[in-house]
């Protein structure tokens, strides 16, 4: 390992992780990202975690909500 | 995932304000509830194991196959990012970075989400003034992490009666200008006040100038140079230079192009890492200590 793989990718991110690992792939700028401003988000019904299922359409707040996605809480 | 402990510390601020938040990866719940329980989060952390909704969101990872990093699930996560929702679920805004590194700090993502500037860390800032101007730069947080954006502010304080020309106007003007630099330090995008225009009436122009406290705001964060994950900071903090370059004028005249400096230093952190990155940090500082150079 080391030399021949490298652990700094093309903008200069550095991981532990040698680049040719999955996670260390990056996208293009024209990534999708989903919904645009303006659009309605899919419904979202999931655990949380204490197991509760969660309705965030039906638990948005009075002035809306943040919703984040992440790769993972783990790694 | 500093992230997600970042949003706690806003949460209740988010929640006084009408806005709740949540958290959605394909993490099961057990390793949720892990997480939650080890940095004491309150806030929804969802589950989609078999990330549908990440699909229906249509911002599923593509660039990795069904069979690589089974046992850490890489395959189905999402392109990280985040939704500001209205009150009727319409996106309102959204902050995606093409990196995955990289993301808003909690009190970035609060401010934004408020529609307001963000309130500075009160343990960071500096200043200077000369006969005529002042110029004071504080930060959104009490320090700077990899890859986590905050925000610089730079307040530039013009006296009474005098303006300075803001961005955009004829190079002629001099017109206000910031630089801020340092190692290691990536900036985003400048926000300027809005300029008011200046009837020049004997040059037949108008020209844009600013007055009063000239607020500039700087998305900021420190990359690998500086600081490289998973290992021991090499260094505690990190200077940022702040130079305004103005030249102030009143109705009639103006005086000479000046230049005011201040340089401010701001702790650096670590990341909340998860363990596991422990094992390759030490393959990598075996490999250096055998080379004796360190990895590229």
């Amino acid at each position: 390992m080391g030399d021949e793989v490298g652990f700094y990718d093309e903008f200069g991110f550095y991981s532990p992780q040698p680049i040719d690992r999955a996670t260390r792939r990056q996208p293009g700028l024209d990534h999708p990202t989903g919904p645009a401003v303006g659009e309605s988000v899919p419904a979202v019904l999931l655990p949380n975690q204490s197991n509760v299922l969660i309705d965030v359409q039906a638990s948005l707040g009075s002035a809306g909500a943040i919703v984040v996605f992440h790769r993972s809480a783990y790694w | 995932m500093t992230q997600l402990v970042q949003l706690q510390q806003v949460a209740d601020e988010l929640a006084t304000n009408g806005i709740s938040l949540f958290a959605i990866s394909n993490d099961p719940v057990e390793v949720l509830s892990e997480f939650a329980h080890e940095h004491a989060i309150t806030f929804p952390l969802l589950s989609d194991a078999d990330s549908e909704v990440i699909k229906a969101f249509g911002i599923m990872n593509q660039l990795i196959d069904p069979d690589e990093g089974r046992s850490m699930r890489w395959h189905g996560i999402a392109y990280p990012g985040t939704y500001f929702l209205n009150a009727d679920g319409v996106v309102a805004d959204k902050d995606f970075h093409q990196h995955h590194a990289r993301r808003s700090s909690g009190a970035t993502v609060l401010a934004r989400a408020l529609g307001r500037e963000v309130e500075l860390a009160s343990s960071v800032s500096a200043d200077a003034t000369n006969e005529e101007i002042s110029v004071r730069v504080g930060l959104s947080d009490e320090s700077l992490r990899l890859e986590m954006i905050s925000t610089l502010v730079v307040d530039i304080g013009i006296p009474d009666g005098l303006h300075a020309y803001a961005p955009g106007a004829p190079e002629q003007f001099t017109p206000l200008a910031l630089e801020v630099g340092g190692a290691g330090l990536r900036l985003g995008e400048f926000r300027w006040p809005e300029p008011h225009p200046l009837d020049m009436v004997d040059l037949d122009m108008t020209v844009p100038v600013l007055s009063g406290n000239v607020r500039v705001a700087v998305p900021i964060t420190v990359t690998s140079e500086v600081v490289r994950l998973g290992h021991e900071l090499t260094s505690n903090s990190i200077v940022i230079d702040v130079s305004v370059v103005t030249q102030l004028c009143d109705d009639t005249a103006c005086g000479l192009p000046q230049q005011l400096s201040v340089s401010i230093e701001v702790p650096l952190e670590r990341l909340v890492e998860p363990l596991g990155i422990q094992y390759y940090v030490e393959r990598v500082e075996r490999t250096e200590q055998a080379q004796g150079t360190p990895v590229t």
